[in-house]
């Protein structure tokens, strides 16, 4: 039995995002994403402020897929800022990044990510690792109640 | 004995009347024959004259005593000298009182001869003791001009100091360096010489040293300070020497001016200090250079993933889903663009791997280097079992004070690289080694592979250098650029010994600062 979540997409690359959703579509689940192209873009979609004022239109996500590097502000401190924040501290969020180095992945579950995954070169790859989020993250995975 | 030497002693003065007695006897004897020497009293007299000449007086009376009785028994008859007549009267004063007078009177002679010859001995000597005085004392004069021109001519200051510490002498170098008179100076405490706040050591050290003289030689190690006239205070090196003389002690010091030294000594040190920050500036912008290099190294290789994977991404998109509506050509064109970004993805996997490896901090600790290879073996597990590889280990590997990610990826990549460069129809054998010697661990990777022809042993190390076709041996050519990089952080060295078609031999030399014995199982195959 699949479950169905609202997924945040934080990712500044234009083709990333669409190589992401079309790896979500693939797979036909019916899981809706909402995309924030940098970190403010992200912050003012979890707190409801600017252009997502409207909580209904644009509802807290189950799960975020979180971009490390990106203009304005970096994935670290939306991070941190999610993590600080309560109602919102529990959403799982994971890391997708291109970046290997052992100092972004120490940061990054310093500052609380739940996951880190690096993005593949090929499609195939970005099939597979869409496939498993979908599996453990939103079908298999028990999430944490509403604060 | 004494009579041998008593007889020595009186050779010269029995020679004489032995002589005198063999001619008397000599002329008696021709006395009897038909050849009569016509006036033998002469030959007798000569005879007296060089026995009183060469033996002396005593030895001449001799001489003629002999010659007197010869002439007696021989020209008259004895029984004659007891009548008188006026014939005897005449010869026995002829003979009787000629010869001993004749010896008498060159024995005399004699005498007188060698009297003066003695007193002109006497006074030979004398003179020569006057010469070699004169001699002397000329010479003495010389020493001393001599001594007193090196004394006044040297460059250093001299002084002469009293046991008082009074200056006894001093010469025209100390009157230049320390800027008094001649007369000024001596007859001046040594201490007046020494700035005022040295003085009071400088009096406890001298009065040490009058306790206790010894030479003392130049720059011994001290910073001395000496006092100009004017106030002034310059830099010397001080040698002192004891001197003993009637009793009482004197001490020469030679005080050298040191300001131009220093001066010298300061400009290298300054220049050394200098080069040294420019060596320094040198390397931090050396040291920034590279870390710029291997964070652009880093960077670029990361951010030309994200177009790679979209280049890749939407190739495959496109040849999933849109493959059928392309021709032939344009599907051969799809599968190209595809198989490439597949290939640059793994070349920017790899150079962000090695330059990842520059950017991190060598972590050392001791490594066992059997759990290492252990973990190695278990990682390459699937490729050794594919190739139907066979992995040596031997037991018994030591500890080795390392860093285990460095040495764990070089050592996996050698035996990875053993594993790919196999020969197509004999099965891999990867015999892994290490033997310690005096500060060093030399670890060795043997493989029964295709080998490598000598001309490109240096090459291999270097990234990205191949020597087969992707078609031949698929790969980067970043494996051993690894190896190198690691063994060069660790601080170690690598090479390779290898024939073609015989395999290759890697070593890796490590500096060894700690080593541990681990237990010896024995060996062990992993096919």
């Amino acid at each position: 039995m699949s479950k169905v979540a609202h997924i945040l997409l934080v990712e500044d690359n234009r083709m990333d995002i669409e190589l992401t959703l079309d790896a979500f579509r693939s797979h036909h689940l019916g899981n809706t994403i909402a995309v924030a192209t940098d970190g403010e873009d992200a912050l003012d979609y979890m707190f409801s402020r600017g252009k997502y004022g409207d909580r209904r239109a644009n509802p807290v996500p189950d799960l975020i897929l979180l971009d490390l590097k990106m203009p304005k502000m970096d994935g670290f401190e939306v991070l941190r800022q999610l993590k600080a924040a309560s109602g919102l501290k529990r959403i799982p969020v994971i890391i997708l990044t291109s970046s290997k180095e052992e100092g972004d992945r120490a940061v990054s579950y310093d500052c609380g990510a739940n996951s880190y995954l690096v993005k593949p070169v090929s499609f195939d790859g970005f099939l597979e690792v869409v496939k498993h989020i979908e599996d453990y993250w939103v079908t298999l995975n028990v999430g944490p109640p509403k604060e | 004995m004494n009579m041998l030497s008593a007889l020595s002693q009186y050779r010269a003065r029995l020679a004489g009347p032995a002589v005198t007695l063999f001619i008397t006897v000599a002329i008696f004897a021709l006395a009897q024959t038909l050849y009569r020497m016509p006036n033998p009293p002469a030959v007798l007299v000569l005879a007296i004259v060089f026995s009183a000449f060469y033996g002396g007086l005593a030895s001449g009376l001799l001489s003629a005593a002999i010659a007197w009785a010869f002439a007696a028994v021989h020209f008259s008859d004895p029984s004659a000298y007891f009548h008188y007549s006026p014939e005897n009267f005449a010869r026995i004063v002829t003979w009787g009182v000629s010869m001993p007078l004749t010896a008498v009177v060159v024995g005399m002679l004699k005498q007188r001869l060698e009297q003066a010859a003695k007193t002109a001995k006497e006074h030979g000597i004398v003179e020569a003791h006057l010469v070699e005085r004169s001699r002397s004392e000329a010479e003495l004069r010389k020493s001393n001009a001599l001594l007193n021109a090196i004394f006044e001519s040297a460059p250093d200051a001299m002084l002469l100091v009293g046991a008082d510490g009074r200056i006894v002498r001093a010469n025209n170098g100390a009157a230049r360096v320390f800027g008094f008179g001649i007369e000024e100076i001596a007859g001046k405490s040594v201490d007046d010489l020494i700035p005022r706040r040295y003085r009071e050591n400088h009096i406890r050290r001298r009065l040490a040293f009058a306790a206790q003289p010894h030479p003392r030689a130049m720059g011994s190690g001290m910073e001395l300070f000496g006092l100009r006239s004017d106030g002034s205070e310059f830099p010397v090196d001080v040698m002192l020497g004891p001197l003993r003389t009637d009793g009482s002690m004197t001490v020469i010091c030679v005080v050298r001016d040191i300001t131009e030294r220093k001066h010298a000594e300061e400009a290298i040190r300054r220049l050394n200090a200098e080069l040294e920050q420019r060596v320094e500036q040198r390397t931090a912008q050396l040291s920034a250079a590279n870390r710029d290099l291997e964070a652009f190294s880093y960077s670029s290789s990361h951010d030309l993933r994200a177009p790679l994977r979209a280049i890749s991404g939407f190739a495959q998109i496109l040849a999933r889903r849109e493959r059928e509506s392309l021709t032939e050509e344009g599907r051969h064109h799809l599968d190209n663009i595809v198989e490439a970004s597949a290939h640059m993805g793994r070349l920017l996997d790899d150079l962000l791997n090695y330059a990842r490896l520059g950017r991190r901090a060598v972590n050392l600790q001791p490594v066992a280097l059997a759990e290492l290879l252990a973990q190695a073996a278990k990682h390459l597990a699937p490729r050794v079992s594919e190739a139907g590889a066979e992995l040596v280990i031997p037991r018994g590997l030591p500890a080795i004070e390392s860093d285990p990610t460095l040495l764990g990826q070089a050592l996996g990549n050698l035996i990875d690289n053993a594993l790919r460069y196999h020969r197509r129809d004999v099965p891999p054998r990867v015999e892994f080694a290490c033997k310690l010697d005096a500060g060093h661990a030399t670890l060795t990777v043997t493989d029964n592979g295709i080998g490598i022809p000598a001309e490109h042993f240096d090459k291999i190390f270097n990234p990205f250098q191949r020597l087969h076709s992707q078609e031949q041996y698929p790969g980067t050519g970043i494996g051993l650029a690894i190896v190198a990089k690691a063994v060069e952080m660790l601080g170690g060295r690598i090479w390779v010994e290898s024939a073609v078609g015989a395999g290759s031999r890697f070593f890796v030399e490590l500096p060894l600062q700690k080593t541990a014995a681990i237990p010896d199982h024995g060996t062990r195959r992993q096919p």
